[in-house]
């Protein structure tokens, strides 16, 4: 049975979910993107407002992209006081995206990234250890990862540590340990003690 | 004195074997692998890799990624082979302070040497490891075709290396030795077929009572399993163009991934009729993610790259013309080099000679185990092989009008020394400078410069008259010492030969040290 509170906060979400939707609708591209953060308050990390602020990035006008990415960049900040440096982090991404000058959103994005990174390589634990896939290629067509995830793992070969992965990755070590996390999240992959 | 190990130092991959109670032993890595790639790199953090590593991240990091470096060796910077090399490599090639190449990698001028050194201290630290032993002997193989500049240069990346080179032997030769020792094989006309991954070179040997005799060679330098492999990507970049509509031809991720597909599907089908190539999450569009996966055939590979075999043939043909051979002289056919596992070649093969290819050796690992058996016999004083080869290519100097006058001519056996009595031209003479070349060309120039001297002090006298023998003696190892004395005076003048490619001995010392500081790298990773 669901948790009366998570009900609640799910139909709470629909709801502004669906305003955000009519305000896109009517061109208040501001007004959406106010709504579907508030979306990011009751459920952070939610990937379809997440996927909602991205898409407004093509119909937004310069002004509006203006406020649009002030107001991202102050919710990003938010979180991070909420330690939810995920979802900080995707805020941060988009504003830097579109304002690299920002040395604000600069600054935020490598505090975010430190602290992120040091999350990562707690929970990977030994970088020595082989990695070896957890699932089949079946199982894993059905996940959506990102480039760089498939890319490591069309290089596990069962015989190649964490480090050694990431020198053939080509990728920095922040953005390596990022998808190896959600990997290991995921149970696509796991690691075994290296043979003596 | 210790182990003498015997080093396949390839084009593409590299082998170490050892003789261990009186029987060759390939000596695997420690991920147990048999074949290391020659592949050396820097990534963007200053790791420096060797091998398997280097080569599985050699498309995204193609400009500090060193392969194929074998073809550079011993080479001018201006020389036709560096140019045509530039052209195929995305490595940066530079002018050395000896007029050598030197490749940049992450901002730094390497020597050939230097980098065939990174290689075999690799397979030094291989048997090393191996043997539970300190090595530091070995015996390396070269191409048949190399001169003297080439011999010398991996001589000295063995120096560099920590390794004292025993002998360079030519590669079909120690393909040789490792079938002759074997199979008790005697009075017979031998072809080694050698179809690399980065290069293709044919060799006739004689053996007779033990003696091994080259007697011609021909290859290509830019003939391999490599471009069979290429053919697969162009393949699947064109299909996956097609079919999802994504141009990964500049995608460097994608590409290192196609690469290893394409190699993978290669081997596979030299044992089955079929292989599944499988590449999820490929491409990324508007959509998602794309997966390319289809089933390729052996007819289907074979179609792709019947005109590169096609052409290892017409090579084939060359030799056998140059040593006045038919096909139907040709005793025995040895195979080496990965490549030669693929079932249309070994028919092709088949049908040329109409008898089949001896099967007893692996193709991949024969020349190293023909160098271990070699260098067994010198760490024992052993004579019970005794090897002869040939200069492969013709040796003379430039004489009046930038003529080349051939002293020594191609294929003819080695150990060796000729002579010959030139003149003055010009009256009045008191010096002549002797530039020795290696090749066929009947204007010098267009030949390989080995090294250059003057003899000064001839007497001044009309042209035509003095009398200056030059000879050339090659030793057992390929090299070549050119000498000249004035006949009239009998007074033997000094002689200075300068290489004009050759790694000075303080080079060498500062490259060697440099090397054991990698060695160190190593042992931390």
């Amino acid at each position: 049975m669901n948790n009366p509170e998570t009900v609640i906060k799910n139909e709470k979400i629909l709801h502004i979910f669906e305003a955000g939707l009519d305000s896109f609708a009517q061109g208040d591209f501001v007004q959406a993107q106010k709504l579907w953060k508030e979306i990011l308050e009751l459920d952070p990390g939610n990937e379809l407002a997440m996927d909602y602020i991205h898409s407004i990035e093509e119909e937004v006008s310069f002004e509006d992209k203006k406020i649009v990415y002030k107001e991202l960049l102050d919710e990003a900040i938010r979180l991070i006081g909420k330690n939810q440096f995920e979802p900080a982090y995707e805020l941060l991404q988009m504003v830097i995206q579109n304002d690299p000058k920002n040395e604000k959103a600069q600054e935020f994005l490598d505090t975010t990234k430190g602290l992120l990174l040091k999350d990562y390589l707690a929970e990977i634990g030994d970088t020595n250890y082989i990695v070896k896939l957890n699932k089949g290629m079946e199982d894993i067509m059905k996940i959506n990862l990102t480039k760089e995830s498939a890319y490591i793992l069309s290089m596990i070969d069962g015989n190649l540590s964490v480090e050694e992965l990431l020198t053939l990755s080509g990728l920095d070590r922040f953005n390596f340990m990022r998808n190896i996390a959600m990997l290991l999240r995921n149970d696509i992959i796991t690691f075994i003690r290296p043979r003596r | 004195m210790g182990k003498v190990i015997g080093i396949d130092l390839g084009t593409t991959n590299s082998c170490v074997a050892v003789v261990l109670n009186k029987q060759p032993v390939v000596i695997p890595n420690k991920a147990g692998y048999r074949i290391t790639p020659s592949y050396f790199a820097i990534t963007k953090d200053n790791k420096k890799l060797v091998g398997n590593l280097a080569k599985r991240q050699a498309v995204i990091n193609p400009e500090n990624t060193v392969f194929a470096f074998k073809r550079l060796i011993g080479r001018r910077f201006d020389s036709q082979e560096v140019e045509l090399a530039q052209k195929s490599v995305a490595y940066k090639l530079t002018r050395g302070p000896n007029d050598d190449v030197r490749i940049n990698i992450a901002g730094k001028d390497y020597s050939i040497p230097e980098i065939s050194a990174m290689i075999l201290i690799e397979m030094k630290k291989v048997a090393e490891e191996y043997l539970s032993e300190e090595v530091k002997e070995a015996v390396i193989t070269v191409p048949a075709y190399f001169n003297d500049n080439q011999r010398q240069a991996t001589k000295d990346a063995g120096k560099i290396a920590g390794l004292d080179v025993m002998r360079i032997i030519n590669e079909p030769t120690a393909a040789a030795i490792a079938y002759g020792l074997n199979r008790g094989v005697d009075n017979q006309k031998v072809l080694v077929y050698d179809f690399g991954g980065g290069t293709f070179d044919v060799s006739i040997l004689e053996i007779h009572k033990g003696v091994f005799e080259v007697i011609s060679t021909a290859g290509d330098t830019y003939l391999g399993g490599e471009d069979i492999d290429n053919r697969l990507i162009q393949l699947f970049l064109k299909e996956i163009k097609e079919t999802i509509g994504a141009d990964l031809s500049s995608d460097r991720m994608a590409l290192q991934r196609l690469k290893e597909a394409a190699e993978k599907t290669k081997i596979e089908l030299s044992g089955a009729m079929e292989s599944m190539v499988n590449l999820p999450f490929i491409a990324y569009d508007k959509t998602g993610p794309r997966h390319y996966t289809r089933r390729i055939v052996r007819t289907e590979l074979e179609k792709l790259s019947e005109d590169l075999i096609d052409k290892s043939i017409a090579i084939v043909k060359e030799a056998l013309k140059n040593a006045n051979l038919k096909a139907s002289d040709i005793n025995e056919i040895i195979l080496v080099g990965g490549q030669t596992r693929m079932p249309l070649l070994v028919e092709k093969i088949r049908n040329f000679f109409g008898r089949a290819s001896h099967k007893g050796v692996n193709p991949d690992e024969v020349v190293a185990i023909g160098a271990a058996i070699d260098a067994a016999s010198l760490s024992e004083g052993s004579n019970d092989m005794l090897l002869l080869d040939v200069t492969p290519l013709s040796l003379g100097i430039e004489t009046h009008g930038g003529q080349f006058t051939k002293i020594i001519e191609r294929n003819t056996t080695i150990p060796v020394k000729k002579s010959h009595t030139f003149t003055t031209s010009y009256d009045n003479q008191t010096a002549v400078r002797i530039r020795v070349f290696q090749g066929e060309n009947q204007i010098a120039e267009e030949n390989e410069l080995l090294g250059e001297f003057i003899l000064s002090g001839i007497r001044m006298t009309k042209k035509g008259e003095p009398r200056i023998e030059v000879s050339f003696d090659i030793d057992n190892n390929g090299i070549v010492n050119v000498s000249a004395v004035d006949l009239d005076t009998g007074l033997e003048n000094k002689i200075e030969i300068t290489s004009s490619s050759k790694l000075t001995e303080d080079e060498i010392k500062a490259m060697a040290e440099e090397a054991q500081l990698y060695e160190i790298d190593l042992k931390d990773e």
